[in-house]
């Protein structure tokens, strides 16, 4: 029989082996370090007792190693329970900024269209002036195509909607602080353009496209007609009239009318304030039709003026002065 | 999250020093007199206003 000792629980006494004293003294001491209340002491050391008859021990019966391990784990260390008030553990998830990248969002917040030039400005974090003045010369040098990859990546990324996705364009980290901060405001939301000017700007933009559609109708139709009629008196030299000229009539015609239908398009999203997708998808095919019969024109042209002068014979037409009107 | 039986001393201790709990001695049949908590007036109040404000907060999450 191992050795015993006496000692006392709660004003009741027990025979406890020595190995388990021990054990149960550290864990009681364990347990006064976290918990300066003796009341609370004196309920644990009540529960000890009522473990301690759940398993079979009452009064002056001996407690074992096992007893005091058993009832140690079901009462639990006093880490696990000690008091918290809530500020003496701090967030260990701290990811820091570094480490996560950008990610490319449109910025519908600074945006002056579509948040394109502001998101990528975000993206590469310098200002969106910088990018938007970047944009406006590189139009000026690519003569308008740059517009072409502006409504791609218009089209293709998306606007960043949520406080995580506003967080990660700027490459910071999403907690829920950040995310506090960006819905109260406080993220560096540079001024875009503010309402009043941009409703004005829009309806002046859409006015402008009415009037560029309208002009471009009348002087398509008109240039159109006014070629189709004089082909043999105003242009009557040494090209006749083929089928191929005609086809490139036809096919100025049709780019002219697709300039006026993007310029028809640009209102209608101008005044109604708002580019879908399906908006952005119609001007993409307007332009792209429009460029393919611009060129097809232009390049039955160039076939034909090049038929004329190694054959003679086959026309009546000049084909320079036709080739300016079509221009 | 693992929740052991200590758990709620130091929870008791604490809700009665803000005077939402009470408690009374028991004789036991066997072993040291218990415990018997009980809810105070003002215990039941703060009970109805935190319950009031949980379900608040579920419905402001559900709409998220």
């Amino acid at each position: 029989m191992k050795e015993v000792t006496r000692i006392h629980i709660a004003k009741t006494s027990y025979d406890v082996e020595i190995e388990a004293k021990k054990e149960l003294g550290r864990y009681l001491a364990a347990l006064e370090k976290y918990s300066d209340d003796t009341e609370i002491m004196m309920d644990i050391e009540i529960r000890i007792t009522e473990i301690l008859a759940e398993r079979g021990i009452k009064k002056d019966q001996v407690i074992t190693l096992d007893d005091v391990k058993a009832l140690r784990e079901q009462l639990g260390e006093p880490k696990e329970f000690k008091q918290d008030d809530g500020d003496d553990d701090p967030v260990a998830e701290e990811t820091g900024e570094a480490g996560i990248g950008r990610k490319l969002f449109r910025d519908t917040d600074n945006a002056v269209l579509g948040g394109v030039l502001s998101g990528l400005a975000a993206f590469f974090g310098v200002n969106p002036a910088v990018m938007r003045i970047l944009f406006i010369l590189l139009m000026l040098m690519s003569f308008g195509t740059a517009l072409l990859a502006y409504v791609l990546l218009w089209a293709v990324v998306p606007s960043a909607q949520t406080a995580a996705d506003k967080l990660q364009m700027r490459g910071r980290s999403v907690t829920i602080a950040s995310i506090r901060e960006v819905n109260e405001g406080m993220v560096a939301r540079r001024p875009g353009m503010d309402i009043e000017t941009k409703k004005t700007l829009l309806t002046l933009t859409g006015v402008i496209c009415v009037i560029g559609a309208a002009l471009t109708v009348l002087f398509t139709v008109m240039a159109g007609l006014a070629v189709y009629f004089n082909r043999y008196h105003a242009f009557s030299q040494e090209i006749a009239v083929s089928n191929l000229l005609l086809g490139a009539l036809v096919g100025a015609v049709c780019s002219g009318l697709l300039l006026a239908s993007l310029f028809g398009i640009l209102a209608y999203a101008a005044f109604s304030r708002k580019m879908t997708k399906r908006t952005i998808v119609s001007i993409c095919i307007v332009i792209s039709l429009g460029l393919v019969s611009f060129c097809t024109a232009v390049g039955l042209t160039q076939y034909s003026v090049f038929k004329t002068r190694y054959e003679p014979d086959a026309s009546s037409w000049a084909p320079s002065q036709f080739h300016r009107f079509i221009k | 999250m693992v929740v052991v039986e200590g758990t709620i001393y130091p929870l008791l201790s604490r809700l009665q020093r803000d005077g939402l709990l009470q408690h009374e001695w028991q004789e036991s049949e066997q072993g040291p007199p218990r415990k018997y908590y009980e809810a105070t007036e003002f215990g039941h109040e703060v009970m109805a206003l935190v319950t009031e404000k949980i379900a608040t907060l579920n419905k402001t999450l559900k709409r998220l």
